[in-house]
C-alpha cells in the first residue's frame, strides 16, 4: 500500500493542490484543516453526509467564502489565491454549481454569452458568432439542440452539459480543473449515463475533476480517487480501488463510539405505551408534481421524519401536507377535520403549524421586528378584529421568547440582527404560541449553529411529550436520529421504507436513501 | 413560564426616540422650510391664513396620496388612482348636470365608480395574477377612456355644480374647509387600521414578503384585493372633492396627481415609521411638499421650482433613510 502510494507521487506531481483549509463560521468550525490534492486524468470523488462540511469547501474553492488563514493553494507547482484567481483570464478552476447558473427562459446562445462574455464589438452584438460559438461547444458534449431555442424546451442532461461546457468554454487545451458540485440530483439513470460519458472523455483529455457527490454507487463507476470528509474534517482518501460500499457507508457516517450509542436511543424515545395512539394527521393518495401517491399519519405525540434524497420527493411532502402546493392533490385530515383540497390557511385554521425549508425566502418577515415574527399566527387570538391588543401581544411575546430560549430584550429589534438560530427558534415560536395539534418541518435545522441545533431538537421532543404530532423532512441526518420515533424513506416519489426503533441510526438512513437509489442500469 | 420582562416598550416611546431627526426628519425640514420662507417673505408668508391655503389647498392631494399606503404597504402598485379620480369627478358632474338625482345619491354613484374600478383591478391583478405595476396602468387607460366618452374631451359645467354640491369644499370650521377634516379622518382610519388591527399587521406582511406571509396562514389575495378596492374608493372620494373645489367637470383633473400622489406616499414611507408606508407620515409629507410650494408661489419663484422642490424633497429623503440604513447594517452585529 504505501510503496503504490509512493510511486503514484512519485511518477506525477498533482495539479491543484489545496492545504490547511479552515473557516469558522460563528459557533462552529465548518472546515477544519482539510488538504485534497487533484491530478491530470483523474476523476477525484469528495463524499460525506449534508453538513459535513464539503459544500462550505467548495465555496472556499470557488472563493466564494474567506477561509481562515493558513490555507495554501498551488496550480501547477505555482501557489494561487482562490479569491482573486476568477478575476484572471483563462482562470483554472471551473465550477458548476449545483443550480447550474442558466436562466432557462434564454436560449443556449444568451446563456453562453452570458458566462463567457457576449461576441461581437462594443456596440453590436454579433449573433451569427454566438450561434457558431454555442453550437461548437454544445456538439464537443454531444448535445443537439437548437442554441436558438429557450432552455427550458431542453432536457435536465442537456442542461447540465450547457452547463459544463459554459464553465469551460474558452479555456481550449488549457490545463483546468472542474468542480462538478451534485451533477445528478436531478438526472434519470439514463441521462445520468450521458453525462458519465461526458465526464469520462474530459478526464481522459486531461481535465482533473472534483466530483461532489450522494450517490454512493455513482462514485464506483465514475471515480478515480475518493475523499470522505466528516465534521469539517477529511476521514479517508485514497483510490477507489481500496474500497468497498460498506466501508465507504461507516466512513460516512462514523462509527458510534460503543459509549454514546446507547446512551442516546434511551434518552430519545418514549416508551410507545406512554404515546397517544389517536392520529392527529393523516394523508391518503398525496400527488403532486414530484409525489406519486404517498399514505401516511402521524399520531398525537410522534415524531416521524421523511429522510430521502433531493429528487425523491422528500423535500416537496411537508409543502403538499400543509396545503402550500397548488398542484398537490390525494385526502387530508388534520385534526379532526377532513380536507380533499387544501390550502395553507385551511390547514393552519384546522390547527397545523407549519415551518418551511428556506427561512429567509419562506418563513421570515426581514422588515419586521421580533416580535411581529413571533405573533403573527397568533393575531387572531390578541384583542378583537377591530383592536389588535398590542399589550397582551407584547406580554405572550415575551413569554415565549423564553420558553424558546431567546433573551426578551430582543423583542423590538428586526429579526434580521439575530443569529440563524434564534431566527428559526422565532419561527418555532411563532407556530408553538398557537398551541397546534400538528407541526410540520422542513428541514428545521439547516443553517443553525450546533448549540441551536441542541436546542431545536430539544424542544420538539419536549413539545412531542406534551402531545404535539411532529412532522419533520430533512436532509440532515442527524434531525433523524436525534428526534424521530419512524423515519419514511422516500424514492421516486414514493415511501420507500420504513424504519423504526434502532434502525434509525446513521448507516441505515444513508444505505436505505443512498446506497440503492439508482434502479440497476442495463 | 412566568411573565417576562415587559419594560422594553418604554425604549420605543421615549420622547427623544420619538423626535429624533432619524423619525421624523420631515418635521425639521418643516421648520426650516418656514423659517427660510418668513425671512424671505416676510410680509406675506408667517400669517395664520399662509397655514389655511396650504392646508386647503392640498387636502385633496392629500386624501389622493393616503388611498396609496394600503395597497403600497400590500405590495401593490396603484397606477389607475389618478384615472378613477378623473372618472369619478367626470360621473359627479355628469349626473349633476344632465339628472335630477339627489347630491347624496350622485355621490354614491360615483363612488360605486370607483369601487366597479377597484374591483377590476384586483381581478386583473389578484384573480389573473398580471404585475400590479402594468395591470394598473391598463385599466388606468380604460378608465381614461370612459372619462373623454363621458366628457366628450369638454369641461362639464352648470348650475347645479355651484349650489348645494360646493358645500362638499367650501363649510369650513374657523377657516378649515371640509375636505382638510376629511383628509385627517381618512388618515386617522387608515392609522388605526395599519398600526392597530391584526388586519394591517398581516397587510404589511404580505407587501413585504407574500410567500412567507401566505405560508403563516395570512390571506394574502384577500388583502390585496381590499387594499386595491381601497385604493379606488378614496380615489373616488378625492375626485368627488376635487369636483366640488372647482365646480365643474374637467376630463383633465385626476391624471395629474398620480405621480405627486407617489412621491407623497414615498416620502411618507421615511417618516415616522421608516420603510413602512403609513397614514401621519403621508400627512406629514403633503405639509412639507405644500408648504413649500405655496411658500415658493408667494415669493414668486419661476414655474419650474415646485418640481425642483418636490423632486428634491423626495429624493433626499430617500437617499437620507437609505444611508442610514446602511450605517445601522456596518454597525450592528448579529
Amino acid at each position: 500500500m504505501a510503496a503504490v502510494a509512493t510511486e503514484v507521487a512519485g511518477a506525477r506531481n498533482p495539479l491543484f493542490t489545496v492545504e490547511d483549509a479552515s473557516i469558522t463560521f460563528p459557533g462552529v468550525k465548518a472546515v477544519d484543516g482539510v488538504s485534497l490534492d487533484l491530478y491530470e486524468n483523474e476523476v477525484h470523488a469528495l463524499l460525506g453526509a449534508n453538513g459535513c462540511g464539503k459544500s462550505t469547501l467548495i465555496k472556499i474553492l470557488a472563493g466564494f467564502h474567506q477561509p481562515d488563514d493558513g490555507l495554501r493553494a498551488t496550480f501547477d507547482g505555482s501557489e494561487i489565491d482562490l479569491a482573486t484567481v476568477e478575476q484572471q483570464r483563462d482562470h483554472p478552476l471551473r465550477f458548476v454549481h449545483q443550480d447550474l447558473g442558466l436562466v432557462n427562459e434564454l436560449s443556449a446562445t444568451d446563456n453562453i454569452a452570458l458566462g463567457l462574455g457576449f461576441l461581437g464589438s462594443g456596440v453590436r452584438v454579433d449573433w451569427k458568432a454566438e450561434n457558431q460559438r454555442a453550437r461548437g461547444l454544445l456538439a464537443r458534449f454531444g448535445v443537439h439542440l437548437d442554441p436558438r431555442r429557450p432552455l427550458s424546451e431542453a432536457t435536465a442532461v442537456d442542461r447540465t452539459l450547457l452547463a459544463v461546457a459554459r464553465a469551460l468554454g474558452g479555456l481550449g487545451d488549457a490545463k483546468h480543473v472542474l468542480v462538478l458540485d451534485e451533477p445528478t440530483a436531478a438526472l434519470s439513470s439514463t441521462e445520468v449515463e450521458r453525462l458519465f460519458e461526458a465526464v469520462r472523455e474530459l478526464r481522459d483529455a486531461g481535465s482533473a475533476v472534483l466530483y461532489v457527490s450522494h450517490r454512493m454507487d455513482e462514485i464506483f463507476e465514475i471515480a478515480d480517487r475518493v475523499t470522505v470528509m466528516r465534521s469539517g474534517r477529511v476521514i479517508s482518501s485514497g483510490p477507489i480501488g481500496a474500497m468497498t460500499p460498506a466501508l465507504l457507508t461507516s466512513l460516512i457516517a462514523g462509527e458510534p463510539t460503543e459509549a454514546e450509542a446507547p446512551a442516546k436511543t434511551s434518552s430519545r424515545r418514549p416508551t410507545s405505551s406512554a404515546r397517544h395512539t389517536e392520529a392527529a394527521l393523516a394523508v391518503r393518495g398525496l400527488r403532486s408534481q414530484s409525489i406519486r401517491g404517498v399514505d401516511f399519519e402521524v399520531r398525537r405525540g410522534e415524531i416521524v421524519g421523511v429522510a430521502g434524497l433531493f429528487g425523491s420527493g422528500r423535500e416537496a411532502v411537508g409543502y403538499a401536507v400543509a396545503g402550500a402546493l397548488s398542484d398537490a392533490a390525494g385526502h387530508w385530515e388534520i385534526n379532526g377535520a377532513s380536507f380533499d383540497r387544501l390550502t395553507v390557511s385551511d390547514a393552519i385554521d384546522a390547527g397545523l403549524g407549519f415551518v418551511p425549508a428556506d427561512r429567509a425566502a419562506e418563513g421570515l418577515i426581514s422588515e419586521f421586528t421580533v416580535l411581529e415574527n413571533l405573533s403573527l399566527a397568533a393575531l387572531s387570538d390578541l384583542g378583537s378584529s377591530a383592536r389588535l391588543s398590542r399589550r397582551a401581544e407584547r406580554e405572550q411575546a415575551s413569554a415565549w421568547l423564553s420558553s424558546v430560549g431567546v433573551r426578551a430584550d430582543a423583542i423590538d429589534v428586526p429579526v434580521t440582527t439575530l443569529s440563524g438560530g434564534n431566527q428559526q427558534k422565532i419561527v418555532f415560536g411563532r407556530w408553538l404560541w398557537r398551541r397546534p395539534a400538528v407541526l410540520v418541518l422542513c428541514e428545521p435545522t439547516a443553517g443553525v449553529d450546533i448549540g441551536a441545533r441542541h436546542a431545536l431538537h430539544e424542544l420538539l421532543r419536549e413539545q412531542a411529550a406534551a402531545g404535539l404530532a411532529v412532522l419533520i423532512t430533512t436532509s440532515d441526518i442527524d434531525d433523524l436520529v436525534e428526534v424521530c420515533d419512524r423515519v419514511l424513506v422516500m424514492r421516486n416519489g414514493v415511501v420507500e421504507r420504513e424504519l423504526t426503533g434502532a434502525a434509525i441510526a446513521t448507516p441505515t438512513i444513508l444505505a436505505a436513501t443512498e446506497a440503492d437509489s439508482l434502479p440497476t442500469r442495463p | 413560564m412566568g411573565v417576562a420582562d415587559v419594560s422594553s416598550p418604554a425604549v420605543r416611546n421615549r420622547p427623544w426616540t420619538w423626535l429624533s431627526p432619524k423619525n421624523v426628519g420631515a418635521v425639521y425640514v418643516l421648520i426650516v422650510i418656514i423659517v427660510v420662507f418668513s425671512v424671505w417673505a416676510p410680509d406675506t408668508f408667517p400669517a395664520i391664513d399662509t397655514v389655511k391655503v396650504i392646508l386647503n389647498q392640498n387636502a385633496v392631494t392629500g386624501i389622493i396620496a393616503l388611498s396609496l399606503v394600503v395597497p403600497l404597504s400590500a405590495g401593490v402598485f396603484d397606477l389607475s388612482i389618478g384615472y378613477v379620480m378623473g372618472l369619478a369627478s367626470i360621473v359627479c358632474a355628469y349626473l349633476l348636470v344632465n339628472t335630477a338625482l339627489p347630491v347624496p345619491v350622485i355621490v354614491a354613484s360615483a363612488l360605486i365608480v370607483s369601487l366597479f374600478a377597484g374591483a377590476i383591478n384586483a381581478a386583473l391583478v389578484v384573480k389573473l395574477g398580471i404585475d400590479s405595476f402594468i395591470g394598473t396602468l391598463g385599466s388606468g387607460a380604460i378608465a381614461l377612456a370612459a372619462i373623454i366618452l363621458i366628457s366628450n374631451q369638454q369641461a362639464i359645467t352648470g348650475d347645479r355644480l355651484g349650489e348645494g354640491f360646493a358645500d362638499i369644499a367650501i363649510s369650513s370650521v374657523g377657516g378649515i374647509t371640509a375636505p382638510v377634516i376629511l383628509m385627517v379622518v381618512v388618515a386617522a382610519v387608515l392609522w388605526w387600521l395599519m398600526d392597530h388591527t391584526a388586519t394591517g399587521r398581516r397587510i404589511y406582511a404580505t407587501g413585504f414578503n407574500a410567500e412567507a406571509a401566505r405560508l403563516t396562514g395570512v390571506r394574502t389575495g384577500r388583502l390585496r384585493t381590499a387594499s386595491l378596492l381601497t385604493s379606488s374608493v378614496l380615489a373616488g372620494v378625492a375626485g368627488v372633492v376635487i369636483c366640488a373645489q372647482v365646480s365643474s367637470g374637467s376630463p383633465d383633473i385626476g391624471p395629474p396627481y398620480l405621480l405627486n400622489a407617489f412621491a407623497t406616499a414615498f416620502l411618507g414611507a421615511t417618516q415616522l415609521r421608516s420603510g413602512r408606508f403609513n397614514a401621519w407620515g403621508t400627512v406629514l409629507a403633503v405639509l412639507v411638499l405644500g408648504t413649500g410650494q405655496t411658500g415658493l408661489s408667494l415669493v414668486g419663484a419661476p414655474v419650474w421650482g415646485n418640481s425642483m422642490f418636490t423632486g428634491l424633497v423626495l429624493l433626499g429623503a430617500l437617499a437620507v433613510t437609505k444611508l442610514q440604513r446602511r450605517n445601522r447594517h456596518t454597525t450592528r452585529t448579529a
